[in-house]
């Protein structure tokens, strides 16, 4: 037990508290050290400045500080650089980027299920929510009530995200009001208070909200249909009119023929295909029903169900206000009973590690804090801050118990913490490719990209589109349809000739099997070419053409590579220009490289399995919070023998110049330290290290970077 | 079933299914262990039989394998399509002229061909298809390979428990267990396993220097935090030299395969994922999957069916003459299935919509009796007999491996679920 003590010893040296310079963080102190008497604890020790600098960007700007960073932070002797700090990088676009990584994660952000275009605008529309600090309950206002087409607003990816929307509701009430009510979807609940009505009743509220349709409808003008009007009729009546409206619908649609639809539908298809999931609509009217094997005695199966809240008081449908607004409002009221709770709770597992409440997503009603009067204080002080998670999250932060040491042990599963400091945790995935990037290539963190004009410009283009479809009618698109059909005609024969001359060699006892690959193919190109004409007359060749490619989002960053020190490269030999060169381009891009060019929130969402980020636990995206942070064998054979180790290696790499020029062997390694962990070597590792340094020579730097990348001590947060 | 939930409460069902993972030696070890009261589960079947099968290769066609052109052949019918049959080595069965290769391997395999599925979407029944659950509501629902982990362990501790080769971003996966039951994923299975050799730049005198110096200068650190996840770390160090070291890191290998084999095989990710399959197998990996797309036949089916069938065809038809050679082809349950069948009409597009209606799989070898043909339709249009239900057809298969149907887990969010749900094992597929 010696190392400990004496790392602990070290780490502590030339440390003293600051004071919170808060009165909201002092009250919190208070009501944790009252919490601390009781239970006969003692707080943690202070966190020396090196730990508290790390723990400060991984937490708020979820990165590493650059050399540069600490460096400036620690030797500082202003006593407000703390809270300065705090407020330097809560006003960062890292703040941006981490924060959005964390609502991806809640939110269940994917770009590559389906709707591509809403996807991105989606992210886009978090970034900026996230950067502007929106309030939270506005900003969950926004998502419940958003709808129209993605051109309008990129909340809509909220609606899109479930198709189903019984299923969206349990999402909803579960990331909002951190409550679990899936079970009652099929069944009552058989834990919880919740029964089968209840959860139909609460998704009475939500399930108007159409989001298949494609803001385009391509058949005959369809006869309105007088619903009042019917419901007053007798029976003979409705039935008669029933017909005479089937009748007008036939006539409408024998205008048009069924063929010539066709056609069209077809010559939209590669541009309806990304319309689809691009817009959500509400229809007040449409209620949900019980489903067939609905087995409770207070409803039959199919019933209609009404809306109605599971707690707290009635959702009141105001004058000209729809269902869903209703909704809305008493969700996010602070009046709701957990809506406050459950962000407050949130914000304070983001700061110290462990919720006041655990899990924070399944409370009850028999739920109690693990300590209750900071909770309440929390809700409370969640309400004077008027839901500004930057300014609730800057009085958790200018604690003086955020400063302390983390704590050294596990809490056991089931046992109450009592927040004598935080807690150690592992980095998130996230969280360690950004610090790779960091140094990679330093702060990059002013490239989070919050505005995404390629998406836009596709975006007029494509509501340009729908109001052209929307004027000329079916009848029109038909007219233009028709006058493409002779070339439509051509191409389909050339098809058959192509079929049949393959028929015959097949009879002949021809290998056909790449000329059927090619039939398929001039087919298709042939199908196409048709299509493509109607297109063009509908829209002008330009934006037909622009259309018919699709929405192609740029590759990230291809041409940001880290930049090649031009003198560096000069003083080099012919041999080390090459080695340079190679690893370069090896680390820049391309199959081998991890591609450490941009930060984690610029990356694909979720990034492909088996990748990097992946690998090391990032969120799959299919359930809540589903990232993870357990050990793996595949992490550590990416930091043994994969790229990350390359990408220190790299000259053109941030850490790699300065330890270039870091004079002796020991600078060198003290460098490393200071980039990798933001501190100086203990004693007693310096004193290992000066025994590399003799034992390995020109070797030891190396030995040293990568024996550092596969401690474990990198990967956590302390 | 409410009642038996409420008879217990939570940690009780929690430990239990931890006792689970960690207590199970082995099926018939299971059962003595479970009690009676709790490995009942409504609806699910009790049927058990000793394994026929140690292992299973299962092979996914993705995006919807037309049944009437490949295995569900209706000689004669109007809804071929232009599609022919031919004979094949088991005496009165038929399938597509495109499967040549394959065909001479029926006498081993059994045909279903009366699957039908309630998913009519990709994602949708791709799930169903690999869990026995509809995708629904806030669980993800674990996959065999890791079912069969958990039931009865690795059967190489070096390596992983289930690999899926796939390039699909989507894969249930080991569901709600935990980390050390989740599968391997390889996309690229000439690439073998990412990262297990050294980087050729550094002997392996250095490599151990680093890894002794890690070691040491992590140890104040994993003495000072007496936390679980900082001593997973070290361990999962020692586990990764472990597989780096192992001689059965060779089973990622496809170099050590002769050009011959190769040149059998045949190129592509699934020719590659069969060959990478066998060797996984063969070193005791339990359960590998293999992923092949492009069924998704909306147009010009006709044209398309050649190089597909043709890819399928030779790299299955060596697999399986393969595995006969190499005495495997008893005890080795090789699975062919997809998310639906195609539509019994072509199309204006001269394509094959969905259809999740009726549709046809085909199981190898494992105790399967070979060269039948089990359930029939209305010339691919109707199942007239012996209807097959996705969950079944996954009972069939947990049946073949002896895993337990009816014993309940309990996931994270504390809902009981069993291997196949409430499906009921085709008892009589089984020689």
């Amino acid at each position: 037990m010696k190392a400990p003590r004496l790392l602990l010893a070290c780490l502590l040296t030339s440390v003293s508290l600051q004071a919170a310079p808060l009165p909201e963080s002092q009250k919190i102190d208070q009501l944790l050290s009252q919490d601390w008497e009781k239970a006969g604890l003692k707080p943690n020790p202070p966190a020396s400045d090196e730990v508290l600098v790390r723990r400060l960007y991984l937490d708020i700007a979820g990165r590493i500080p650059t050399l540069e960073e600490a460096q400036a932070y620690t030797s500082s002797k202003d006593p407000q650089k703390r809270a300065k700090l705090i407020d330097t990088l809560l006003a960062s676009d890292g703040y941006t980027s981490h924060m959005f990584n964390y609502w991806a994660d809640v939110l269940r952000l994917t770009d590559n299920v389906k709707g591509r275009i809403t996807a991105e605008a989606y992210e886009e529309w978090l970034k900026q929510q996230v950067k502007a600090n929106v309030p939270y309950d506005k900003f969950v206002k926004n998502l419940l009530t958003t709808d129209g087409g993605v051109w309008d607003s990129g909340s809509i990816g909220f609606w899109q995200r479930d198709e189903n929307k019984l299923d969206h509701l349990a999402y909803t009430v579960q990331v909002f009001l951190g409550t679990s009510i899936v079970c009652a979807q099929c069944h009552n609940h058989p834990f919880d208070k919740w029964s089968q009505m209840d959860y139909y009743h609460m998704a009475a509220f939500t399930y108007g909200m159409d989001t298949k349709s494609r803001g385009i409808e391509l058949s005959g003008k369809r006869p309105e249909i007088d619903k009042k009007a019917v419901q007053a009729m007798s029976r003979e009546e409705q039935k008669a009119y029933r017909a005479k409206m089937q009748a007008e619908k036939k006539a409408e649609e024998s205008k048009v023929s069924r063929e010539d639809m066709q056609q069209v539908k077809r010559a939209m298809q590669d541009v309806m295909k990304p319309l689809r999931y691009t817009s959500a609509e509400w229809q007040e009217g449409k209620q949900p029903s019980l489903p067939a094997d609905y087995k409770y005695p207070d409803a039959k199966p199919g019933a209609k169900v009404d809306a109605k809240t599971m707690f707290g008081a009635d959702a009141v449908i105001k004058p000209g206000e729809t269902r869903l607004q209703a909704f809305a409002d008493w969700m996010t009221s602070p009046e709701n009973p957990r809506f406050t709770t459950v962000i407050a709770n949130r914000m304070w597992k983001k700061a110290f590690g462990v919720g006041l409440i655990e899990p924070v997503d399944e409370m009850t009603d028999s739920t109690v804090a693990s300590n209750p009067a900071l909770m309440d204080y929390l809700g409370q002080l969640m309400t004077e801050k008027q839901y500004s998670l930057k300014s609730f999250l800057r009085v958790l932060y200018n604690t003086d118990t955020y400063q302390r040491a983390a704590t050294t042990h596990e809490v056991p599963l089931g046992e109450t913490y009592h927040f004598t400091g935080p807690i150690l945790r592992r980095m998130s995935a996230e969280q360690i490719w950004d610090s790779f990037v960091t140094l990679s290539k330093g702060n990059v963190d002013d490239t989070v990209d919050d505005e995404n004009a390629r998406l836009h410009q596709y975006l007029d283009d494509l509501s340009t589109f729908l109001g052209t479809v929307k004027s000329k009618g079916a009848e029109g698109l038909v007219q233009i349809a028709k006058e493409g059909r002779s070339k439509l005609d051509a191409n389909q024969k050339q098809i058959d000739a192509m079929k049949a001359k393959l028929e015959a060699d097949k009879a002949k006892g021809i290998d056909t099997t790449a000329a059927s690959k090619a039939l398929a193919k001039e087919a298709a190109t042939l199908r196409r070419a048709s299509e493509k004409d109607i297109l063009v007359a509908l829209l002008g060749k330009e934006r037909a053409d622009d259309l018919r490619q699709g929405y192609r989002p740029d590759k990230p960053d291809k041409d940001k590579r880290p930049q090649i020190d031009r003198k560096s490269l000069e003083s080099m030999t012919k041999e080390q220009r090459k080695e340079f060169l190679k690893a370069y381009q090896r680390n820049s891009s391309g199959k081998e490289g991890m591609g450490l060019t941009s930060r984690a929130s610029e990356q694909p969402s979720p990034a492909r399995p088996g990748t990097f980020l992946r690998t090391f636990g990032q969120s799959d995206r299919e359930l809540i919070q589903n990232a993870s942070d357990d050990a793996s064998v595949p992490q550590a054979l990416t930091l043994l023998n994969g790229p990350a180790a390359d990408v220190i290696n790299n000259p053109a790499s941030k850490l790699n110049q300065a330890i270039a020029k870091a004079g002796s062997p020991s600078d060198k390694i003290a460098t490393l330290y200071q980039a990798l962990l933001s501190r100086a070597p203990t004693a007693n590792e310096q004193a290992i290290l000066n025994g590399v340094i003799k034992e390995r020579g020109d070797k030891a730097v190396a030995d040293v970077t990568h024996a550092l990348i596969t401690g474990s001590q990198f990967l956590f947060v302390q | 079933m409410k009642a038996l939930l409420h008879s217990c409460d939570d940690v009780t069902r929690r430990d239990f299914a931890k006792n689970i993972a960690k207590t199970c030696l082995g099926v018939s070890m299971m059962s003595a262990l479970a009690p009676r009261g709790y490995a009942a589960f409504e609806g699910s079947s009790k049927a058990k039989q000793a394994a026929t099968a140690k292992r299973v290769i299962y092979l996914y066609m993705s995006g919807g394998m037309t049944h009437l052109d490949t295995f569900g052949c209706v000689p004669g019918a109007d809804t071929m399509g232009g599609t022919k049959t031919i004979a094949t080595s088991a005496d009165g069965v038929q399938i597509g002229e495109l499967l040549p290769h394959t065909a001479k391997m029926m006498h081993r395999g059994a045909i279903i061909n009366s699957l039908t599925s309630t998913q009519g979407a990709h994602a949708q029944g791709n799930y169903f298809q690999h869990t026995s659950y509809t995708m629904r509501g806030a669980t993800r629902h674990p996959t065999m390979g890791a079912w069969m982990q958990k039931f009865q362990g690795k059967g190489n501790v070096d390596l992983p428990g289930s690999v899926i080769i796939t390039s699909d971003s989507k894969h249930p996966g080991g569901g709600f267990f935990e980390a050390a039951y989740q599968p391997l994923i390889l996309n690229d299975p000439a690439r073998g396993l990412q990262n297990s050799h050294r980087p050729g730049s550094l002997s392996e005198g250095d490599f151990d220097y680093r890894l002794g110096l890690s070691a040491k200068l992590d140890q104040g650190f994993q003495q000072a935090y007496n936390y679980k996840n900082v001593k997973a770390y070290a361990d999962v160090y020692k586990d990764a030299i472990k597989v780096m070291k192992s001689e059965d890191l060779d089973a990622f290998d496809l170099s050590k395969e002769s050009p011959e084999t190769h040149a059998e095989y045949g190129d592509g990710n699934f020719a590659q994922g069969c060959l990478l399959a066998r060797r996984l197998v063969e070193h005791g990996v339990r359960f590998v999957e293999v992923n092949l797309g492009g069924w998704d036949m909306h147009q010009d089916i006709a044209a398309r069916l050649p190089e597909r069938c043709g890819d399928l065809d030779k790299a299955l038809g060596t697999l399986l003459t393969d595995l006969e050679r190499r005495g495997l082809q008893d005890d080795t349950l090789v699975v062919l299935t997809s998310e639906f069948g195609r539509t019994p009409k072509i199309n204006q597009n001269e394509g094959r919509d969905h259809y999740p209606k009726a549709f046809s799989s085909v199981l190898w070898g494992g105790g399967i009796a070979g060269g039948q043909v089990y359930g029939k339709t209305d010339k691919g249009i109707e199942v007239t007999e012996n209807k097959v239900g996705v969950p079944d057809f996954n009972a069939t298969i947990a049946y073949a491996l002896g895993l337990p149907l009816d014993l309940v887990l309990y996931s994270s969010t504390k809902r009981p679920f069993t291997v196949t749900d409430k499906g009921q094992p085709i008892t009589s597929l089984f020689a």
